[in-house]
C-alpha cells in the first residue's frame, strides 16, 4: 500500500468525523444556522463588492421611452400626442404617435444636455423658470384658502395705504450747507440757530427768496420745486425729509432737520393728501392683495425651511 | 446507551407514518406551488395592465378585475380623507363624488384623463396640473351683491328642477349671460366644460354642496380647491389602477 493511498484514506476517515461530529445531534441545533449564516455573509459581500449592475435595458412598465435611464411616461406621451394631433390617441395614426415620441425623446435629450451643461447655473430664463415652478407648487395650498369678510376687512385696515390714491406735493427743500466750498466756516451749531430765525422769518411771512438770501440757503436740488407725486418726493427727498414732508399742509415751514451736508427746510407750497379709497370699492384689490400676501408668505416659509436646512457660507466681506 | 435509544426511534416510524408526511408534504407543496403561480399571475397582470394603452383596458377583463383588486387598498390610504371612504365626494372640503355617473369635472372620465388628473393633480401648481381656473369669488371681491347672487342661485335652482322665485330666477339668468358672464366657463347651456373644469350646472350634482345657501357661499366666496400631485407618491401602478377603478366605478351604465 503506497503512502499516499494511506495518507487520503485518512484523509476520508478524518473527513468523515468531522462530517459526522457536525451532523452529531449535540451540534445539529449550530450546524444549519452556522451554514445558513455563512452563506449570506458571502452573498452579502459578494453584492458589496462586485461591479455595479449595467443600466437596466428592459424599459419598465408605464412608460414609453427610456432616454439615458431618465423615463418619459405612457402618460405624459399620450397626452402631448392628443394635444398635438387633437384627436384621441387610439385614432392618431402609428406614424403620428410615432413622430410625437420622437419629439419628445429629442426635447428629453436636449434636457439632459442643458442639465449636463448646467444651464440651471448659468442661464437666467431657466433658473426664473426653476423658482417660478418651485413657487408654484409651493403656493398652490396657501391659494385654495378663501377669506372670510372679517379677514379681507382686517387685511385692508393693516395695509389701508395700499389702497390709497397717491398724494401730491409741491414743496421746496432748502438747504443752509455746513462745510463745503458753500460755507466752509459755518458749523452745525450756527446753522441750527439760524435756520431756526430762519424758519420764524418765513412763518411770519416773508419771502422764500428773501430768507434763502439773508441766511445763505441754497436750494437743495433734491425736488423740482413743482408738482409731484408723493413717491416721487420720497424718493428724491430721501425717507427722513419726506417723513416731515408729508406731515406738512399748505403753506406749511417745517422745523428745521438736520442732515450730513447741512440744515434743511421745507416749505410746503401745496399738498393734497392720499385719499383713501372704501373697503367696499376696493375688495377686489384687497382679495388680491390678501391672497398675493398668502402666496408670499408661503413662498418665506419655504425658503425659511430651505435656509435652515442648507450651508450658505459667505466669502469675507460679503454680506446678504 | 445513545444508539440503543435512537434504534428504539427508528423502530417507532412506521411505513404508515411515512404516508402522513407525504401527505403533509404533499399539501405543503400544493400550496406553495399555489401562492407562487398566484404571485407570477398577479405580477404579469401588474404589468400588463401599465403596459396597455389606457383606452384598451376595457377591452380586457382581467386587468380590470386586477384593478379592481389592488385599487380600494391604495384609495382607501391616499384619497379617502378627501373624497370619503364611500367616495361621495366630501361636500365640506369641495371634494367630488368619484363615483358619479353623470359628469366628470376635468376630462371625459376615460382612464387616461383621470390617470392624468392622478399624476398631476388640480391646481397642485404642478406644470402638467389642471391649473388654469377657478370659482371667481364673486361676492366678497364685490363684483355681485348679495342680492344678485341670490337672484343667480334662484336661476339655478330654475335650471335644476328645484322650488325657485321666478322674479329673481329671471334677473338671475341676466346676471347668468351679462353682468356676472357665467357662461364664458358654464357654457351657454350651463352643461359646463370639461376643459377647464366648470361643472355641469343642471343635474344637480353640487360639489360644495346643494342647499341654496351652499351655492350661495360658492358664488359668494369662489372655489379653489386643490387636489395634489400624486407622481412620485404613488407608484405608476398604483395609479392606474386607482384610474381604472374610478372609471370602471363612474362610467355610465348601459341602459
Amino acid at each position: 500500500m503506497s503512502t499516499t493511498s494511506k495518507t487520503a484514506r485518512v484523509a476520508r476517515k478524518s473527513s468523515r468525523g468531522v462530517i459526522a461530529t457536525f451532523v452529531s445531534a449535540e451540534f445539529r441545533g449550530v450546524t444549519l444556522p452556522a451554514a445558513a449564516a455563512i452563506i449570506g455573509v458571502t452573498l452579502a459581500g459578494w453584492s458589496l463588492f462586485r461591479a455595479s449592475a449595467p443600466p437596466t435595458k428592459i424599459v419598465p412598465p408605464g412608460v414609453a421611452a427610456l432616454v439615458n435611464q431618465r423615463p418619459i411616461l405612457t402618460s405624459d406621451y399620450i397626452s402631448e400626442a392628443e394635444t398635438e394631433v387633437s384627436i384621441p390617441f387610439e385614432q392618431i395614426p402609428d406614424d403620428q404617435r410615432a413622430k410625437v415620441l420622437r419629439g419628445m425623446i429629442d426635447q428629453e435629450l436636449l434636457v439632459q444636455r442643458a442639465l449636463a451643461l448646467d444651464l440651471p447655473e448659468t442661464t437666467i430664463e431657466v433658473r426664473t423658470a426653476l423658482a417660478d415652478g418651485l413657487n408654484a407648487q409651493v403656493d398652490a395650498p396657501a391659494l385654495a384658502v378663501s377669506p372670510t369678510d372679517d379677514q379681507l376687512r382686517a387685511y385692508y385696515f393693516a395695509h389701508r395705504a395700499a389702497y390709497a390714491s397717491e398724494g401730491t406735493m409741491t414743496v421746496h427743500d432748502i438747504v443752509l450747507k455746513v462745510g463745503g466750498y458753500q460755507n466752509v466756516d459755518q458749523d452745525f451749531g450756527q446753522a441750527e440757530a439760524d435756520a431756526e430765525e430762519a424758519v420764524y422769518k418765513l412763518r411770519s411771512g416773508e419771502s422764500l427768496a428773501d430768507v434763502m438770501e439773508h441766511y445763505g440757503f441754497v436750494d437743495s436740488g433734491r425736488v423740482q420745486n413743482d408738482t409731484e407725486f408723493d413717491f416721487a418726493a420720497k424718493i428724491h427727498l430721501g425717507d427722513k425729509l419726506y417723513a416731515v414732508a408729508e406731515t406738512l399742509k399748505d403753506g406749511d415751514v417745517s422745523d428745521p432737520v438736520e442732515m450730513d451736508d447741512g440744515v434743511h427746510v421745507l416749505v410746503m407750497d401745496n399738498r393734497a393728501m392720499p385719499h383713501y379709497s372704501d373697503y367696499e370699492a376696493v375688495r377686489a384689490q384687497v382679495y388680491n392683495g390678501y391672497r398675493d400676501a398668502l402666496r408670499a408668505q408661503a413662498e418665506a416659509a419655504n425658503l425659511a425651511y430651505l435656509r435652515a436646512n442648507a450651508t450658505i457660507l459667505l466669502a469675507p466681506g460679503m454680506k446678504e | 446507551m445513545a444508539q440503543s435509544a435512537a434504534g428504539s426511534e427508528l423502530k417507532l416510524i412506521k411505513p404508515r407514518h411515512y404516508r402522513r408526511w407525504f401527505l403533509l408534504l404533499a399539501i405543503v407543496l400544493a400550496l406553495g406551488g399555489f401562492a407562487i403561480a398566484r404571485a407570477v399571475t398577479r405580477a404579469r397582470l401588474a404589468r400588463e395592465l401599465l403596459t396597455t394603452f389606457p383606452y384598451a383596458i376595457d377591452q380586457h377583463p382581467e386587468l380590470v378585475r386586477y384593478a379592481l383588486s389592488v385599487a380600494p387598498v391604495i384609495y382607501h390610504a391616499n384619497c379617502a380623507s378627501c373624497h370619503g371612504a364611500d367616495m361621495k365626494g366630501e361636500t365640506k372640503l369641495g371634494a367630488p363624488a368619484l363615483i358619479d355617473k353623470q359628469t366628470w369635472l376635468y376630462g371625459d372620465g376615460s382612464v387616461a384623463e383621470i390617470e392624468r388628473i392622478i399624476l398631476y393633480g388640480i391646481r397642485s401648481g404642478n406644470g402638467e396640473a389642471h391649473n388654469v381656473t377657478e370659482m371667481t369669488a364673486f361676492g366678497i371681491t364685490g363684483q355681485l351683491t348679495p342680492d344678485e347672487i341670490t337672484d343667480a342661485v334662484q336661476y339655478l335652482m330654475e335650471l335644476n328642477n328645484r322650488p325657485y322665485n321666478q322674479e329673481a330666477a329671471d334677473a338671475g339668468q341676466n346676471l347668468f349671460f351679462g353682468k356676472a358672464a357665467c357662461f364664458d366657463c358654464h357654457g351657454m347651456d350651463a352643461h359646463g366644460d370639461t376643459n377647464y373644469g366648470a361643472p355641469n350646472l343642471t343635474i344637480n350634482v353640487w360639489n360644495n354642496g346643494g342647499t341654496p345657501q351652499d351655492i350661495y357661499h360658492s358664488i359668494y366666496y369662489g372655489v379653489h380647491h386643490i387636489c395634489p400631485a400624486w407622481y412620485n407618491k404613488l407608484t405608476l401602478g398604483q395609479i392606474r389602477a386607482l384610474a381604472v377603478m374610478l372609471h370602471v366605478l363612474s362610467k355610465p351604465t348601459s341602459t
